[in-house]
């Protein structure tokens, strides 16, 4: 034996903290806690409170009244298809503004972000203009049969619109980073280009495209100003939840507004949470890196 | 199979990459390309795979014009510096794809690949860790994960780009006798890219030594490293020290000396006298008979002792090789005696 003697190491246990050359752990994690108290924790909490009035059975009572478990329906269901839809889109954008060089790629790839900074509102109008029966989208698909505005084709149109950058933002950067001998690799060893596509680029990106997946969810889900002028808001039919909330409120039933609102709470926890699981698990399987 | 190159030129831009390059090599031969960076030898190896487009000349494999095959077609198998393994997929996975994606008539049953992936896995000393992922791997092992997915497919010829360039300096010893060992076994046409000396002479049948997009010389490594074919490949391969000398009338005149160096192949007028580290001898002390010099700086190398003397007559410098037992000092006045060099025409 060569080797001069190793220190023992202390039994390992759990510890509040592991040791680490970074400072300000102390510092970082009390200004977390107190805010993400303050912001989302208190508020989230008081609407709770105030919900528990009516008792778990209230609760889901509520839920299933036929306008608003109709309006949670078309809700949550919407999102979900037009998050999905929005994903595949923005994967395909995100792809051509990495991989191709075209002019106006700039441009191109400043203008996804638009609908973040859009107020809801105009979007919403703009596209109930578009797709409205006398619109310019709207007139010939009428002719054809389809009704988008006022329906709830409508709400899923605006849904796709404001969560497509979502999974362009999320996935372009994994996609710059691809390497560009993955592919020649796939290609020296018979793979068609179609095969290398499927069976060597996209299954990385699986993570960060549920990512993006996940964020359009819950922002279709809350989603209210571009929603309602395209929605028609008939009940049990293009009646979204929170307009149902809002409508409470002007009726000064604050307990009914939020009891609606802690369902739409739990439920998007719910499907986040699957989301999340669905990630971990994709990271596991395609993220080795 | 045979490969030829036939009159390669290619460039990016403006900066030429490949100019008319024309080499054979021989079914079963172990080829290295030689040269510094940007010498083009990976430009070749991607022309020769199908990764780049020549602007002219021909690949053959074999009889077959293969300059218009897709890389698909030609198959090759490749092995890229930083292995280029798919990170999603396990090892197994990885040695199998070639098999995997090829077109339902000519591919082999699950049973048969998992067959091979096998045999290959045992073949690079990999057996048992079919199940592992890239990221769970020594350099070396994905190295020869690496290598094991490029013989999987049954290639034509099998191209390494800088193979062990990754490695540390035990790794790629043990990683190059093996992979000779391989060759000799397996015995398929193998070209590989390299800038380490060491690596190309010892490791390859031939060793084609390029520069600047050219082919400089190809030939086994005695002939390169004995018989350089010009003050490039002399200087690139192995260490030289260069003198400026004179020919005059059949004689080498270096610093007022006259020394007896073949110069049959040397026209009259100033040339570089080219001086491996074996090629002189040093005396110490003032003594007469050769180039008289002042010892400036003595290194350790692996081998022995290596004195750098600075030349009275010229001031320039020489690096020689010296036992280690031999006693000098920094400072101490010592003589060279060339024992033999090489002339090449001065290009200034």
């Amino acid at each position: 034996m060569n080797n001069t003697a190793i220190a023992p190491t202390p039994a390992e246990g759990w510890r509040w903290k592991q040791p680490s050359v970074i400072p300000g752990f102390g510092i970082a994690f009390g200004y977390t806690i107190v805010y993400l108290s303050l912001v989302v924790l208190l508020p989230l909490g008081a609407l709770v409170l105030r919900a528990s009035e009516v008792g778990l059975s209230g609760l889901v009572a509520v839920a299933f009244e036929p306008r608003v478990f109709a309006a949670l329906r078309v809700s949550f269901g919407v999102s979900a298809v037009a998050a999905v839809v929005a994903s595949i889109f923005g994967l395909l954008v995100a792809w051509v503004l990495t991989r191709y060089d075209f002019p106006g790629r700039k441009f191109v790839d400043a203008m996804v972000d638009l609908p973040f900074a859009l107020p809801t509102a105009v979007a919403g109008i703009a596209l109930a203009a578009l797709y409205a029966p006398n619109g310019w989208v709207g007139a010939p698909l009428a002719a054809l049969g389809i009704k988008v505005a006022y329906t709830p084709l409508g709400i899923f149109v605006a849904l796709v619109f404001i969560g497509l950058p979502f999974t362009v933002r999320t996935v372009q950067p994994l996609i710059a980073d691809l390497d560009r001998e993955l592919e020649e690799a796939a290609a020296t060893l018979g793979a068609s280009r179609a095969q290398a596509l499927r069976q060597v680029l996209l299954p990385p990106l699986a993570p960060a495209v549920l990512t993006g997946l996940a964020l359009a969810f819950a922002r279709a889900v809350g989603e209210y100003g571009s929603v309602i002028f395209i929605a028609g808001n008939l009940p049990f039919v293009s009646e979204i939840a929170p307009l149902l909330i809002v409508i409470k409120l002007s009726e000064f039933d604050y307990t009914g507004a939020t009891v609606i609102a802690t369902i739409m709470l739990a439920l998007a926890f719910v499907m986040l949470f699957a989301i999340n699981l669905l990630q971990a698990w994709s990271r596991r399987r395609f993220g080795h890196g | 199979m045979d490969i030829r190159v036939a009159g390669i030129s290619k460039d990016f831009g403006a900066s030429p990459a490949l100019r008319d390059v024309s080499l054979e090599i021989k079914a079963g031969e172990l080829v290295a390309l030689l040269g510094p960076s940007g010498s083009g030898k990976t430009t070749l190896l991607r022309v020769i795979a199908g990764l780049e487009r020549p602007a002219s000349g021909h690949v053959y494999f074999g009889a077959t014009d293969a300059t218009r095959l897709s890389v698909q077609e030609r198959q090759v198998g490749f092995v890229f510096q930083h292995y280029a393994l798919f990170k999603h997929m396990t090892v197994a996975e990885n040695v199998g794809y070639g098999l995997r994606v090829r077109p339902r008539d000519r591919r082999p049953s699950r049973a048969a690949i998992r067959q091979r992936v096998a045999e290959l896995l045992d073949l690079v000393q990999l057996g048992g860790l079919g199940g592992r992922y890239p990221a769970q791997l020594s350099g070396g092992q994905r190295q020869r994960v690496a290598l094991a997915r490029a013989l999987a497919v049954e290639p034509r010829v099998l191209l390494l780009d800088e193979p062990f360039g990754a490695l540390d300096a035990k790794v790629r010893k043990d990683l190059r006798r093996w992979l000779r060992e391989l060759h000799g076994r397996t015995g398929h046409t193998t070209i590989f890219v390299t800038h380490d000396q060491d690596e190309a002479l010892e490791l390859a049948d031939r060793v084609a030594i390029l520069n600047n997009g050219r082919l400089e010389q190809i030939g086994t490594p005695d002939q390169v490293y004995d018989a350089p074919a010009s003050a490039f490949v002399m200087s690139f391969v192995g260490d030289t020290t260069s003198l400026p000398a004179i020919v005059d009338g059949g004689r080498v005149r270096l610093g007022g000396l006259s020394l007896d160096v073949d110069v049959a192949a040397s026209k009259d007028g100033p040339a570089q006298l080219y001086l491996r580290p074996a090629d002189v001898v040093l005396t110490p002390g003032d003594c007469g008979g050769g180039l008289a010099g002042t010892v400036a700086g003595i290194r350790r190398t692996v081998a022995g002792r290596r004195a750098e003397l600075t030349l009275d007559a010229t001031g320039t410098r020489v690096e020689i090789e010296v036992p280690p037992q031999q006693a000098l000092s920094v400072g101490d006045r010592a003589a060279v005696h060339i024992v033999r060099g090489t002339l090449f025409e001065d290009r200034a």
